[in-house]
């Protein structure tokens, strides 16, 4: 559906963007995360055609994107990261005047409006300057415009940042909504807990590359098969160091109270098989599982730039053996 | 029926909302009607002195209220201009603008109406102030709204100046304090710069003065001292300057004047365009990180 490829940026001697390659499929919920000056702003920039890229090319639905190609460009909804809210408006001006920016005017753009602001439960501040909504009422506003002339991808930078618990909760709710109607979404946050909830699938972004993407649930298969797997004891946990300190797919182990964290190098059966071993040989096994793997994680073991690798395998050093 | 475009629709209703176009014209009417107030009631008290009619220091008050008018046209024009675009680039919805079906000459010419709209609205109120020192006639009501009609193609180009440096902008206050420096360089530079270089000039006669005809007030006054029977005004102000009058030049120098002027606005706006298409502006790299 939206296709970014080879795209390269630079502000001056700054690379915003390097050789970035992104590919969004139809339907999809796709969340686009990255630290501060990643270039997240600056894709969704060029995706939107706001800007240009300085190489590569962006399409949209099969069709050229960019500033110049009308066609495509009114095929994306567009919420900034900062509002773009027109103060000295009524809400349902403020709506009535993108409708009639997209070439929708009179009834058609006031049936729109009223439809939108009831969607995002914004109806009874129809006559509400702009300047009076809260926050969150902003925010659900310019997702309303974004909406205007029904467009089947949504992009959207930093939605809810910023937002109170029940707003956000609100927002992703009508987001989750979009999504099953069939709307292809681009969520940039740095909230990551909200894209694992929301999204279907990921790119993360670091240094103006790509350095993650695909389906939601292989990249936190693949975080989860790294992570440690943890043993609880129930007692004898001296004895059980020094069983899986013979074992040689141990790679690594640290202790916490009677929990013993180990790096298994292994498929799912030598896992079975350990456990197995250990029950065999009466160690009274408590818990067996592997760590689960957040998004988190994953994103500070990319985007770290090496430091945080440490933190990330858990002070394993501290009782390597 | 003619749909009225998004943007000057926009505009109109939210002017019509605020005190700034009022407030603006009560000021500017204030200060026209007191000059012309003040200065006729001492003409009148000087001819019941004299118990002489004439009415020539009524058309130097007549003089006197138009240019002022004119000055404060071209001040409160980049009002206008200065911050439309700059303006929605700090609020963000520039962005959003760029992203529906408007194209930028769309946006630039939707945002020049509108301003002309407004600015128009303020040359026409003027009109009644102007025409008081008229009171003992000396200048037809036709040929005043003829002078009125040419302060349209001046106030255009302190429009244009506006919105071409916001198109370049990031910053209303930063745009605004350039539209201002420009519109009195413009004013002062082409009669400064050959009063300077005049010592050097002599012989040939100093060809910079032609870059008066850029400058907004000249038509303006070359029309005005018409008007009060001073038509040698401009001829004097040419030969100030250095320049060997050219009766052509002189003859038609209010068309000359606003040729130039209407051209310079329309590459300034075509320049505008040139700003805030995305991809166009290869001189500069538009936009910035935001992250």
């Amino acid at each position: 559906m939206l296709r970014v490829e080879n795209v390269k940026k630079f502000y001056g001697h700054f690379c915003a963007l390097d050789d970035l390659t992104m590919h969004i499929s139809e339907g999809s919920l796709y969340g686009f995360v990255g630290p501060n000056g990643a270039g997240k702003t600056t894709a969704i920039r060029i995706m939107t055609g706001i800007i240009y890229p300085d190489e590569g090319t962006v399409t949209v639905a099969g069709m050229p994107g960019g500033y110049e190609h009308a066609e495509s460009r009114s095929m994306i909804g567009y919420v900034p990261d900062a509002f773009g809210i027109y103060n000295n408006l009524k809400v349902s001006e403020y709506m009535e005047f993108f409708a009639a920016c997209y070439g929708l005017d009179g009834m058609e753009a006031r049936r729109r409006s009223e439809n939108l602001l009831k969607y995002v439960e914004l109806t009874d501040k129809a006559d509400f300057y702009v300047e009076s909504l809260s926050r969150g009422m902003k925010q659900k506003l310019a997702l309303a415009r974004a909406l205007i002339n029904d467009p089947p991808i949504l992009i959207m930078d930093e939605p809810t940042s910023g937002l109170d618990p029940r707003t956000r909760y609100e927002f992703k709710q009508i987001v989750g909504e979009l999504s099953d109607r069939g709307k292809t979404i681009v969520i940039s946050s740095h909230i990551l807990s909200d894209i694992s909830e929301l999204c279907t699938d990921i790119g993360i972004i670091d240094q103006g590359s790509i350095v993650m993407s695909g389906r939601l649930m292989d990249v936190m298969k693949i975080v989860t098969a790294e992570n440690p797997i943890i043993i609880s004891m129930a007692r004898r946990t001296t004895q059980a160091i020094r069983f899986l300190k013979a074992e040689k797919r141990v790679r690594s182990m640290a202790i916490k109270g009677n929990d013993i964290m180990i790096n298994f190098e292994g498929t799912a059966a030598d896992e079975a098989q350990l456990l197995k071993r250990m029950v065999d040989e009466g160690l009274p096994v408590h818990g067996f599982s592997r760590e689960k793997g957040s998004l988190e994680s994953i994103f500070m073991q990319l985007t770290g730039h090496g430091e945080e690798h440490t933190v990330a395998s858990y002070d394993a050093s501290e009782s390597y053996h | 029926m003619t749909r009225l475009n998004p943007i000057i629709k926009r505009d109109l209703e939210v002017r019509s909302r605020g005190f700034t176009l009022p407030i603006i014209m009560t000021a500017v009417n204030a200060v026209l009607f007191l000059i012309g107030f003040l200065g006729s009631f001492g003409v009148v008290s000087q001819m019941r002195l004299s118990w002489i009619a004439d009415p020539h220091p009524m058309l130097g008050i007549y003089m006197t209220v138009i240019l002022t008018e004119f000055v404060l046209i071209l001040l409160i024009s980049p009002i206008y201009t200065a911050s439309s675009i700059s303006g929605e680039r700090e609020t963000g919805t520039f962005d959003l603008l760029l992203t529906t079906r408007l194209t930028p000459v769309n946006i630039i010419s939707e945002k020049m109406i509108s301003a002309c709209v407004s600015v128009g609205v303020i040359i026409v109120s003027c009109l009644p102030a102007m025409l008081l020192p008229l009171i003992y006639g000396g200048v037809s009501v036709q040929s005043a709204i003829g002078l009125m009609l040419l302060f349209i193609p001046e106030a255009f180009l302190v429009l244009s100046i506006g919105m071409f440096v916001s198109s370049a902008g990031h910053s209303v206050v930063r745009s605004t304090v350039l539209c201002y420096a420009a519109v009195v360089g413009l004013i002062t530079v082409p009669v400064l710069l050959p009063v300077l270089t005049k010592p050097f000039m002599l012989e040939q006669g100093n060809r910079l003065s032609y870059l008066l005809a850029a400058d907004p007030l000249l038509p303006v006054f070359a029309a005005v001292t018409r008007q009060v029977g001073r038509p040698g005004a401009v001829r004097q102000v040419l030969a100030m300057t250095g320049l060997v009058p050219d009766g052509a030049f002189t003859e038609h120098i209010i068309l000359i004047s606003v040729m130039v002027q209407l051209a310079l606005s329309f590459a300034l706006l075509l320049l505008a365009v040139i700003n805030i298409t995305p991809g166009k502006r290869s001189w500069k790299k538009y936009g910035r990180p935001q992250e």
